[in-house]
């Protein structure tokens, strides 16, 4: 059988791949090299680390359970309902993919210390104040509202991608909308769920600096991997630093191959529908 | 039987005010070009757009019913199939939103697979199905709730030609075997001519003419009716009244037709046009050279461009016995019976709501 012969646009577009994956490998390669067994033992002996290393995973699982509970309806709604005003909830939405996450963190801090002056409700937002800053609850808010964004962008896309007539379908047949939306749409966009979830783990768990201002970074309290990371840079423990983000890469090549691995399709390629 | 009762809907500039009446195991065709609110009346009678006017089924209001409990059967286009489940959830899914046993909804599932010859693919998961497997699986999905009126919007527009005729057979034949009641959504004169036993043309969001295929054929509307069933020899001429008729003119020829004054569109049918070379005799002789001349199975189709363009489709053996050829002199002979004035597009058709 004859082979297909590439063209050079082919081969073109390959090159750029092989030198754009390389050079991720390259840099995995120069991260565990550097690093020898006595700080990796280190690491993972430590108290604060393995501290660390449970409140990133905790506070990144249930950041993004709440932003999947806020992107597929809002998702929905920016993708199926005539909204007045849409481009300015598209903005707003985008907002926060665009700015720096420090100016996240700082609104976040200032909004808690404009609001407790409020009459009539000062004293609620004390009190949600005291609940967040420097505690960590703060962990997740600031982590959410870094990341929310990314899985409502996902899960819009999706819903974009697939067919309304569905929806009608399953009217037709029986089903009430909620009841459309829920037997018809979510299992349909299980794909889109899973990629917005992944986005915005990733997105959470890579966050130190809002974290930082609005939970501080107390350490055995309020730190996570990456804030770890940041300080033990910052105190001049290179070696330590590098084995954390060790342990760091190894969750995202844990998880990106769990879910390949069960979704059997590519995740950010995927869309919604089949 | 299904009563639309004047249905209205607006949107962006788009306005919907049709009526439409079906009986009882009718096959009706709703036809309209892209654009012409065809899917929009469909998907107001389902119950998926806050319309106004009154939607009647089997004598019954429905108009303030969900659309899920109105009795209605919904295939749009291409099926929209719900790719999560396999084919035999699919039929079944409408079965189990009203908490139908198990047994019966195997039975029924079963029975349609059967009915619509698809029982091999109940085990299937939706992607690999053909185009036509699709539109089956969607038809059993829209039967198994036993519905009293299916609509079909466009269902076969996007099957090849091949497929496209086989499955309008194969929708006829269903419906004649279930008795229901069938609105079936389309562009084409041809799939309309062969499913439909009525037909309803749909223009600018209001119902321009209802009649049978033959009655649409022979006595099209307007412009617009004539344009979607294809008609040739539509003209606009300049009318006088002459001897109980009228005489038009049209780029120097004169013809005889019937009585009117003023601007007029008509259509000179082609078939009730005779082919001549020199001996015949009509009202109406037109003389030119033939341009086209095609054979098609009985048929033959003869076209002259001057003095007018002007097609004939006559029966093949005359054709031949007349050693018709393109390049040839010809007479195209009709009497003023053959032509017909269409009505101005603005005003809609006095069949418009009537059944």
């Amino acid at each position: 059988m004859r082979r297909h012969k590439r063209t050079w646009f082919e081969h073109g577009t390959v090159a750029v791949l092989l030198i754009f994956t390389g050079c991720i490998v390259a840099l995995f390669v120069a991260t565990v090299s550097y690093i020898d067994a006595e700080p990796m033992r280190e690491v993972l002996t430590s108290h604060s680390v393995r501290h660390a290393l449970f409140l990133t995973v905790v506070c990144s699982v249930i950041s993004t359970l709440l932003s999947i509970l806020v992107a597929v309806p809002s998702g929905y709604a920016l993708s199926r309902q005539r909204l007045r005003g849409a481009m300015v909830y598209d903005i707003l939405v985008d907002a926060l993919i665009v700015l720096p996450v420090l100016v996240i963190g700082m609104s976040i801090l200032v909004f808690f210390h404009q609001t407790r002056a409020l009459p009539g409700v000062g004293g609620f937002f004390l009190w949600l104040g005291n609940l967040f800053i420097h505690r960590v609850p703060g962990i997740v808010l600031a982590m959410f509202f870094c990341s929310a964004s990314f899985a409502v962008r996902v899960m819009k896309a999706t819903f974009d991608e697939m067919d309304p007539r569905t929806e009608h379908v399953a009217m037709t047949l029986g089903c009430t909308r909620w009841g459309a939306f829920w037997r018809v749409v979510l299992p349909q966009a299980r794909h889109g769920l899973i990629a917005a979830a992944v986005l915005s783990w990733a997105r959470a768990v890579g966050v130190y600096g809002p974290i930082m201002i609005v939970a501080g970074a107390v350490e055995g309290k309020t730190y996570v991997l990456p804030s770890h990371i940041f300080v033990d840079i910052t105190v001049g423990r290179l070696k330590a630093a590098l084995a954390i983000s060790l342990i760091m890469i190894a969750m995202a090549f844990i998880v990106l191959l769990l879910l390949k691995t069960f979704s059997k399709s590519s995740l950010f390629g995927a869309g919604g529908a089949e | 039987m299904i009563h639309a009762r004047d249905i209205r809907f607006e949107i962006g500039d788009f306005r919907l005010n049709a009526s439409l009446e079906v009986g009882d195991s009718e096959y009706f065709v709703l036809l309209g070009s892209t654009g012409s609110g065809k899917t929009l009346f469909l998907e107001s009678i389902c119950g998926l757009h806050l319309t106004e006017g009154r939607i009647l089924l089997d004598g019954v209001d429905v108009t303030d019913v969900e659309p899920g409990r109105r009795g209605i059967g919904y295939v749009p286009q291409d099926g929209a199939l719900f790719y999560h489940l396999d084919v035999r959830h699919n039929i079944g899914f409408g079965l189990r939103v009203r908490g139908t046993g198990n047994s019966t909804r195997e039975e029924t599932i079963r029975r349609l697979a059967r009915m619509l010859q698809i029982e091999k693919l109940l085990d299937r998961r939706i992607p690999g199905l053909s185009g036509g497997e699709r539109q089956r699986v969607a038809l059993a999905r829209a039967l198994a709730c036993e519905p009293s009126v299916l609509l079909l919007d466009e269902p076969v527009s996007a099957l090849d030609e091949f497929t496209r005729d086989a499955v309008c057979r194969e929708l006829v034949r269903l419906q004649r075997a279930t008795g229901v009641s069938v609105i079936h959504v389309c562009h084409s004169f041809a799939e309309a001519r062969l499913v439909g036993d009525r037909i309803g043309v749909i223009d600018q969001g209001e119902m321009a003419q209802v009649g049978t295929p033959d009655e649409l054929e022979q006595f099209p509307a307007n412009a617009y009716v004539a344009n979607l069933l294809r008609l040739e020899n539509v003209f606009v001429g300049s009318a006088r009244p002459a001897n109980g008729g009228a005489q038009i003119e049209i780029d120097g020829v004169t013809l005889r037709g019937p009585a009117a004054d003023g601007r007029v569109e008509f259509v000179v049918r082609p078939w009730e046009i005779r082919v001549d070379n020199g001996t015949g005799s009509a009202a109406n002789q037109v003389s030119g050279r033939i341009v086209e001349y095609h054979l098609a199975g009985p048929l033959a189709r003869v076209r002259i461009d001057r003095p007018i363009p002007l097609v004939a489709t006559i029966a093949r053996e005359h054709a031949e016995s007349k050693n018709l050829a393109e390049g040839k002199t010809a007479t195209l002979l009709f009497e003023p019976e053959a032509i017909h004035l269409l009505q101005p597009r603005t005003a809609p058709a006095e069949a418009g709501t009537a059944r």
